[in-house]
């Protein structure tokens, strides 16, 4: 896979990379205006993505011409084994700010050229579209659910098509690959054992149709909406972000789910939840004994959290189940069980990594 | 008559802060030294406490203690608020975003003359303008 970063300046007419010296100009006063935006709502708005992006304050003004920039990048969005949960993680977040127009701003500022549930066209009319869309080059390719390694399978047709010429054929001239959620990123659901179609996550399936482009990888079952847009985001107004291993933006990846845990404290020093709704559990204490992935699932849930932020599993009492993790379903933990509700690893102590007056302090139960 | 300056009042100092806290007096000392700078190159700068490493509950409230309050705060109300608070330094401002339901979004020390929220855009005044010279034109009703 190439590592390229794809160019944005063919996308809008700001300056990237030019330090940071961009204004609030007019053109983007001009526009919120238009849009019957307030403005000191909408830069509000865009400290907040800044400071959720980890990029300085002076990048708002360039976070505000990228959201309202007339010219729009074209968008693909297909979707292949899945269950359209991702796409609903998505659209679901603009549906919450009650229709206002800086939520569906995130909509307007990508030309959302092809996406089979929310287009109107069907049938022939849409597949000539999609043709007409990945003729010219440049675009950039979200791709969600996995796709069955062999073209001849059957287990995934569309427009008399399988899904690795469907994504062979979209792939060629994009200018960025995008892979929302854990099915597209990992494979997921679909090749959780016995993974009967085979399911190939988008870059094991680059890899083995020789594709070479820019990869980004928004893992999550579903991924965070936030996330999702931070992400677009962040590539309209800076470029590439910056990967970890897995291919997954650092910025929203780079911390375990742990990290910003408000459970963790006890993590630590104990005591333990043991059972769900236990005197413990109710106490905010950690639920790491019941299968509690927070401590190895890499995403910012605890950081972002939910539903406008909301909240986060854990805080309704139930624990990370790792789903923006490879091969979630099928995790070994303890004993080499697989299950949500099966600790990582045995004991409270030592296998954590803790001293060793904190396990044995932790009524001695769990030592290892 | 006796002049403001004549009554003998002197406002004494409190005992000044002690900031035990090593991560505050790094702040503080990067917010002094942003200050000059922008006294001499008039670039705003913003902290985004968020982005601060290891700021927990009691290292916050010391940073805010230790800035304390000054003589101007104001308020943008939309359907977020923004509120803005001079510290006790001129040109330093505490700036807290807050979504619909209240909750803190965003926290931001800017160093600065005027924070930008405040400021009106120049597009913004011209649509007033239109808006009020109708109204002016608009018959006032008998």
């Amino acid at each position: 896979m190439s590592t390229d970063t794809p160019s944005r300046s063919d996308h809008s007419q700001m300056q990237v990379g030019s330090g940071d010296d961009v204004t609030f100009d007019e053109a983007t006063a001009e526009r919120l205006l238009q849009l019957g935006i307030s403005r000191r709502r909408f830069m509000s708005y865009c400290a907040g993505l800044a400071s959720l992006l980890a990029l300085p304050q002076s990048v708002v003004p360039r976070l505000a011409q990228a959201a309202t920039s007339t010219t729009l990048p074209s968008v693909v969005y297909m979707s292949f084994q899945e269950c359209t949960g991702c796409l609903e993680s998505m659209v679901n977040s603009f549906a919450f700010g009650g229709g206002t127009t800086i939520d569906n701003l995130i909509l307007n500022m990508i030309s959302l050229d092809y996406q089979e549930t929310l287009m109107a066209a069907a049938g022939d009319q849409a597949e000539a579209q999609l043709l007409s869309v990945t003729a010219k080059s440049g675009y950039v390719l979200v791709v969600d659910g996995s796709i069955p390694a062999r073209w001849d399978s059957g287990y995934f047709i569309s427009g008399e098509r399988s899904g690795v010429a469907r994504f062979r054929e979209a792939a060629k001239k994009a200018a960025l690959i995008v892979a929302v959620g854990t099915c597209a990123s990992f494979g997921g659901l679909p090749k959780a054992d016995p993974n009967p179609t085979d399911a190939r996550s988008i870059g094991d399936l680059m890899a083995n149709l020789r594709i070479s482009k820019p990869l980004i990888n928004v893992s999550g079952c579903p991924p965070i909406p936030e996330v999702i847009t931070g992400v677009i985001l962040y590539y309209l107004s800076k470029g590439m972000p910056k990967l970890d291993s897995l291919r997954r933006p650092t910025v929203f990846y780079g911390d375990t789910v742990h990290e910003d845990c408000y459970r963790k404290e006890s993590f630590e020093e104990g005591p333990l939840a043991r059972a769900f709704d236990d005197a413990n559990s109710r106490k905010g204490k950690c639920l790491y004994m019941l299968g509690c992935k927070g401590p190895v699932t890499h995403n910012a849930c605890s950081r972002v959290r939910w539903n406008q932020g909301t909240s986060f599993p854990m805080m309704s009492g139930h624990g990370c189940i790792g789903c923006s993790e490879p091969d979630f379903w099928d995790r070994l933990n303890r004993n080499n069980e697989k299950g949500f509700y099966i600790p990582i690893a045995s004991g409270s102590g030592h296998s954590r990594g803790l001293p060793c007056n904190t396990c044995h302090d932790d009524n001695g139960d769990d030592d290892d | 008559m006796t002049r403001l300056s004549d009554i003998p009042v002197q406002a004494e100092p409190g005992e000044s802060q002690v900031v035990e806290s090593p991560l505050v007096t790094a702040i503080l000392n990067n917010i002094a030294n942003t200050l000059a700078q922008f006294l001499t190159s008039k670039v705003a700068t913003a902290i985004d406490l968020r982005a601060v490493p290891h700021m927990d509950a009691a290292t916050y409230q010391s940073l805010k203690d230790a800035l304390s309050v000054g003589e101007v705060s104001a308020k943008v109300e939309t359907d977020v608020t923004i509120e803005i608070r001079e510290t006790q330094y001129s040109g330093i401002w505490w700036v807290t975003h807050r979504n619909e339901q209240g909750s803190i979004v965003t926290e931001l020390i800017e160093i600065t003359d005027l924070p930008d929220i405040l400021k009106s855009h120049v597009i913004d005044m011209r649509a007033g303008l239109q808006r009020l010279r109708q109204a002016l034109a608009e018959p006032s009703p008998p």
